[in-house]
Order: structure tokens, then sequence, then C-alpha cells
């Protein structure tokens, strides 16, 4: 039975006016509460690929499912939530508490609901402090963590988080670890931080070209150093077990 | 640069609601627009830089932000000196200065600094989005306060990137406009911005349709009217008619 | 290129706030939610762009890009261009608040015309782009000067006091009239060339996007 996946991808294609096969013929499923990450090089297609689950583009071909509806291009689902590439695209507001009410007060929410979910998201990132501050005026990690605490004031099922960790300082890369491994909603990674996705993610799809390469549990799919070299991966070092320093850290 | 820099001060002007504030001042500026004559003048330009002392923006604040209007007073001065017509104070061959110029050169500087010191204690006083959400109580279109609003980020993210850009190709001892080739490398990192400005655009779009946007900006309302506003307003707009009742007179 | 506050009379001054809610309401009935990212991203870029100062000769002069604007925003360019005109008051004192209507009409106008004139040239040199880009920059640079010659008709009605500085001023704008058109002329090439859908996109059509 289907009912067990929240999402669900069949054969999914997808070109650029200017670029053809970006993806092609993708699938996956994947269940509730299960968090996925997605590797590749760049280009490979990750962000497209979130662009298209969460309805930005629409595909060629295929169809995508989540939580039993078909996702349509253009159509807002409070269910399904982007943290976008770029930061500069999400806080579009003048202060960070507009922007982190922009979605709930969207959603018809009573006034208070929406100032304790502002008010909880903000603080579980750590940007409490920041609320009446511009986005132009934040730091490029802040940014960040601003533009992920727009996305966890929504409260959606499903949500696409897009290289969450650039620009992020260890001690704030280790909170957003931390959030993320809490965190009982279903959620896709995509990163080039490896070492992050180990620490956050079950399972993983690797992605190279527009197809999917490979997908498995993620330690096992990692430690194989030739399928990562030839998709311009590296193996984690945590994961050899030769590295001194991680063995000693364990 | 930013109007609502000082906006967190705390004075009679800062304390004051939006609205009422938006209600009173709103009229001063036409009145200051308005007046011609000397005494009206000079009650304006009390009145106004009255208002900047008591809100206690710092006086460094403001002066940077009446340069721009200073600086047009300063060149206007002598061109109007020479162009007005009028009673002649010298006369050389074709070229005379008048006196009505600098009577007329007076009048322009008074009602432009009035004007500019009354809409930085407007919107000086206050968090830009308090300024905009009282607009909005005025049902201003939603439509327009959400250009407002989105502009506004917008042109920050533009300045810092003109400004990078700026710097970048002035280290690489280059200026903008110089000659034809000046001219086509200008027109190309234009049209690299522009194309980048739209795609970019379609992004946001996207990003506020991912959080529901369907065309209205919706905010939370915090106003409370209290006596005090209330009583600011009524002295104000009484002020206001007072300027208007000696101009006439 | 505004008039300023203090220069006008009332009267003026009312009329051209009444003239600008006209021009407003027109273009606020043709535009769509969905237009307002686009027209206030692309307004942040015109208006950030503007401020730049070119270097002609010995003086520096900046552009306007009302020609463009209104080729590439259609009639909704008013709502950009009056916000332009705001924040250019508010953040850097160009302008002014009370003559806030009057300039809006000033350069709204002539995008409007811009837009209205070089729709039908699109129709008919579809395959043309050199021609497109030619009519363009003439456009803008005619825009400019109807910008100019409409300053000069405000500032004769307002008074007499003004009207020598006036002519001055708008004398000034030949040279920017050119730059204009021939920086609009080049702009349009290249986005015939490698964006052309930016010029009429009115809807928000299929979104794009990329990383
Ligand atoms: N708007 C667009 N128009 C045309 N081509 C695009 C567009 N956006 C992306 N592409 C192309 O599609 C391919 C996939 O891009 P995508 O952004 O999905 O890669 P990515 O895997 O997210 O890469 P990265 O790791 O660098 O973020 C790239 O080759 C890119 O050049
Ligand atoms: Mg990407």
């Amino acid at each position: 039975m289907k009912e067990n996946f929240i999402l669900t991808l069949e054969n999914l294609s997808f070109s650029y006016p200017d670029k053809s096969d970006v993806l092609k013929e993708v699938c996956f499923r994947i269940s509730s509460s299960e968090h996925v990450g997605l590797v590749g090089p760049n280009g490979s297609g990750k962000t497209t690929l979130f662009l298209l689950l969460c309805g930005i583009l629409t595909p060629q071909s295929g169809r995508i499912t989540a939580m039993g509806k078909r996702v349509a291009a253009g159509r807002f689902n409070p269910n399904i939530a982007y943290l976008f590439q770029s930061p500069e695209d999400q806080l579009f507001s003048t202060t960070l508490f507009d922007d982190v009410t922009f979605g709930p007060l969207n959603m018809a929410l009573p006034q208070e609901e929406v100032e304790l979910r502002a008010a909880r998201s903000l603080e579980q990132v750590g940007c409490s402090s920041l609320s009446e501050r511009a986005p132009h005026h934040l730091s490029g990690g802040e940014k960040r963590l601003a533009a992920f605490a727009t996305v966890l004031s929504m409260m959606p099922d499903i949500i696409l988080l897009d290289e969450p960790t650039s620009n992020l300082d260890s001690l704030n890369r280790r909170n957003v670890i931390n959030i993320i491994r809490q965190m009982k909603q279903t959620l896709m990674i995509c990163s080039h931080d490896l070492e992050f996705l180990l620490e956050t993610c079950q399972r993983v799809i690797l992605i190279d070209r527009g197809r999917i390469i490979r997908e498995g549990p993620i330690v096992e799919l990692l430690s194989d150093e030739r399928l990562m070299k030839s998709h311009n991966l590296e193996k984690p070092h945590s994961l050899t077990p030769h590295n001194r320093l991680s063995h000693d850290h364990r | 640069m930013e109007l609502d820099q000082y906006a967190r001060l705390r004075s009679p002007i800062h304390t004051w609601d939006a609205r009422w504030k938006l209600i009173a001042i709103v009229p001063l500026i036409f009145v200051c627009a308005a007046v011609k004559h000397a005494p009206g003048l000079l009650c304006a330009a009390l009145v106004s830089s009255t208002m900047v002392i008591i809100s206690g923006l710092p006086i460094r604040h403001v002066l940077k932000i009446l340069k721009g209007p200073f600086y047009f007073i300063i060149i206007m001065t002598p061109v109007l000196m020479l162009t007005s017509g009028g009673e002649r104070l010298i006369s050389w061959k074709v070229v005379s200065v008048y006196r009505s110029g600098l009577y007329i050169a007076a009048r322009l500087a008074i009602k432009a600094l009035s004007i500019m010191l009354l809409f930085i204690c407007l919107f000086g006083t206050a968090r830009f989005q308090e300024s905009m959400k009282a607009m909005e109580f005025f049902k201003l279109p939603p439509i327009l306060l959400s250009l407002l609003f989105f502009t506004y980020r917008y042109i920050f993210l533009y300045l810092e990137e003109f400004g990078k850009l700026l710097t970048a190709a002035r280290l690489r001892g280059y200026t903008l406009l110089r000659g034809l080739k000046g001219l086509k490398s200008t027109v190309s990192i234009l049209v690299t911005l522009l194309i980048r400005s739209y795609e970019q655009s379609e992004r946001v779009y996207a990003a506020m349709r991912l959080r529901g946007y369907t065309g209205a900006f919706p905010t939370l309302c915090h106003f409370k009217t209290q006596a005090s506003d209330v009583l600011k307003t009524s002295l104000l707009l009484s002020l206001s008619v007072l300027i208007v009742y000696m101009d006439v007179l | 290129m505004h008039i300023s506050d203090g220069v006008l009379d009332i009267k003026i001054i009312a009329g051209g706030f009444t003239a600008a809610a006209g021009l407003t309401a027109l273009a606020l009935k043709k535009v769509k939610s969905d237009d307002i990212p686009r027209l206030a991203v692309m307004g942040a870029f015109f208006f950030v762009s503007s401020l730049i100062h070119f270097k002609v000769g010995i003086t520096s002069i900046h552009l306007t890009f009302i020609g463009l604007m209104g080729i590439i925003l259609g009639i909704p360019s008013i709502l950009a261009i009056l916000t332009g005109l705001f924040f250019q008051a508010v953040m850097f004192q160009h302008g002014g608040i009370s003559t806030l209507g009057v300039n809006t009409v000033i350069f709204g106008l002539p995008a409007l015309l811009v837009y209205g004139a070089f729709l039908p040239l699109a129709k008919r040199w579809k395959g043309r782009p050199f021609c497109l880009s030619l009519a363009g920059g003439i456009l803008a640079g005619l825009t400019i000067l109807t910008a100019a010659g409409l300053i000069l008709v405000i500032i004769r009605f307002s008074g007499d006091e003004f009207t020598g500085i006036a002519f001055v001023f708008s004398a000034a704008h030949g040279i920017l009239a050119l730059v204009e058109g021939v920086i609009t002329f080049f702009i349009l090439r290249r986005l015939l060339k490698i964006k052309p859908e930016m010029l009429y996109a009115y809807k928000a059509g299929t979104l794009e996007s990329s990383g």
C-alpha cells in the first residue's frame, strides 16, 4: 500500500528552456518522518528537484504525490516548505518578525497563535534577539538561520532544506543539527556537507546529471569510496577507520 | 540613508501613535507648501524646527538629511538672483542681479527645509513598518503597500550589490561610461544585473507563494490610541490652521 | 530632474496629486497580485541603478531608465515609479514629498507613452530586433525631453519666478536624453537577444529558478 509513503516521485523528467534533461526519469519514495539526504556534485539537479517537489516548477512528465495528493505547480501547499538555497530570496520583509509571521498570517491563524509560532521558531534557531532587525542587516549565517525560522513557523509536514549549513559557524551548525535531529517531520536535505548529513539522515540519495545513481542507508553509501570518487564526491573523514582524530573523538 | 535609524529613542514625538502622527503632520506639510508670506513662513519654520528639537533626534543626523535640500538651495540662489526679474540690484551689460531673486530663494529655502524637517519627524521617529502600517490603517490600496514594503527591502540588496560591483570595477581601474568601450561594458554590467534581478524576482515570488501569498500584505497591528495622542494631534492641527490664518492675513 | 519641495504653488501640488491618483488607479486596475514581487524587485533595481552617476566629459549625470521601465513593466510601471520617487525622497532627499504627485505625473506619463508606442512596434517588427531596439532607444530619449517639457510647463503654470531657472535646467536635458537613448538602445539589443520574454512579461509565466 502507498499509505506508508508521504512523498512519492514517479518518472519525473524536467528541462529548462535552455537546458534539457536536467532531471531524467527520477523515481523515489519517502516514508513519513524519514530524514533523507540528497547528495550530488554542483549542477546535478538537486535544487531543481526541490523546486519541482514544492510545486514551483512544473515537470514535463511524471508525477509527484505528497500526502496522498498530487502536487500541482503554483498552488500553495502549507504542508510542504522549502528552504531556498539563497536566503535573499526568502527574506523579503522589512523585519525578521514580519518575515516569520508572513506564512502563519496567510494561513489565517488567530493572532495569538501567529505570535506564538513566530516566537517559538525564532527561539528554536537562536534568533530571538534579531526579531526586530532588518534582513538586509543580518550576516550570511544569521540570514540562513532566519530563513530556517520562516520555514519552521509554518509547521509543515514535509520540509525541503537546500544547503541548510552553508555560511554557518560550527556552533550554529551544531545547533541546526540538534534541531533537525529532534524534528518529527519528514525531511529532505540537500547538502555538500556530508558530515552534517551523516548526523541528521538515515538514508541518502545520490544524484548526478539528473539521474538517481544510487540510494541506500547513509553510512553504507557514503563509505563506498569508488562510487563517491566517480561522482566528484569525497568520502567523509569520520567514516575512515584509520583516521585517528575522528576515532579518538568517538 | 536609513531614515528610521533613530526610531528607538523616546520622546513625545516617538511615543505618538503613528496613525495620529500621520493625521497631524501630513496636513502641516501641505500648509508649509502653501504659505506665501513672511509671517506664515516664519511660523512654519518655527513649528517644524521645534518639532525636531522635541523629537530629540541627533543634530548631526538631521543635518545629514538636510544636506540634499541645502545643496539644492545653494545652487538655486545665484541662478534665481540672475533670472527672477523685478527690481535690479546691479546691472552689467545684459546681466543683472535682482533683489526679488534673493527673497524668492529665502522663501524656497524655508519651505523646503520646513517640509523636510516635518518629514523627518514623521518617518524618522517610528520604524518604517510602523509608519507603513499606519498608512494601511488609512486604507491605502494593499497592493501599493505590499509594493512599498518589498521595494524597500530589495533597494538595500541592490545598493549593496551595486556598491560591490562599482568597487570591483574601480579596483580594476575602470570608470563607468568613459568612451565607447566604457559604454559597452557598462551596458553589459547593467544587462547582467537586470536579468539577475528579473530572475530573482521570480524566485521571490515563488517564496511568497510557498508561504501562502495571495496579494494582501498581512500584518499584525498593535496600535492603541491614548489621550495624549489626540491632544498632540489637535494641538498640531490648530497650529496648522493658525499658520494658514496668518498667511492669508 | 525632479521638482523639489517649496518650488510649486499649492494648486499645482493638489492638481499633481489628483492626476497621480488617477494614473495610480489606472495602474492598480491593470496590476495583478502576481506582479507585485516583480514590480518590487525590478523597481528596486531601477531605483538603485538610477543613483549611479556616469561621467560624461567633465560633468556627471545619472540616468532615469523611465523608458526602459515602461517597456519592461508596462502600465504598472507607474506604481514602480511612484514607489521609487517616494523612496528617493525618503532616503536620499531627491525630489520632494509635497511634489511627489507632480513628479509621478512627470515621469509616469512618458513611461506610459513609451509603452503605448512600443507595443504596436513590437508586433510589427517581431523578427527585427535592431529596429525595435533603435525605436526603444529613441523613445527612451524622447521620455527625457517629454519629462523636461512637462517640468517646464508645470513650473510656468506655478508662477513666474522660476521660469528662468526652468529654462536653464531643461537645456541641460538634451545631453541626458542622448545618453539615455543610447544606453537604452544597447540594453534592449542585448535583452532581445538573451531574454526577450522579459520585455512583455505582463503575467508571471512559468516560474524559472536557478540554484
Ligand atoms: N533557471 C535555469 N535556467 C536554465 N538552466 C538552469 C536554471 N537553473 C539551473 N539550471 C541548470 O540546471 C542544472 C541543475 O541545476 P541545479 O541548480 O538544480 O543544481 P544543484 O544540484 O542544485 O547544484 P548546486 O550544488 O551547485 O546547488 C545546472 O546545469 C544548471 O546550470
Ligand atoms: Mg543547488
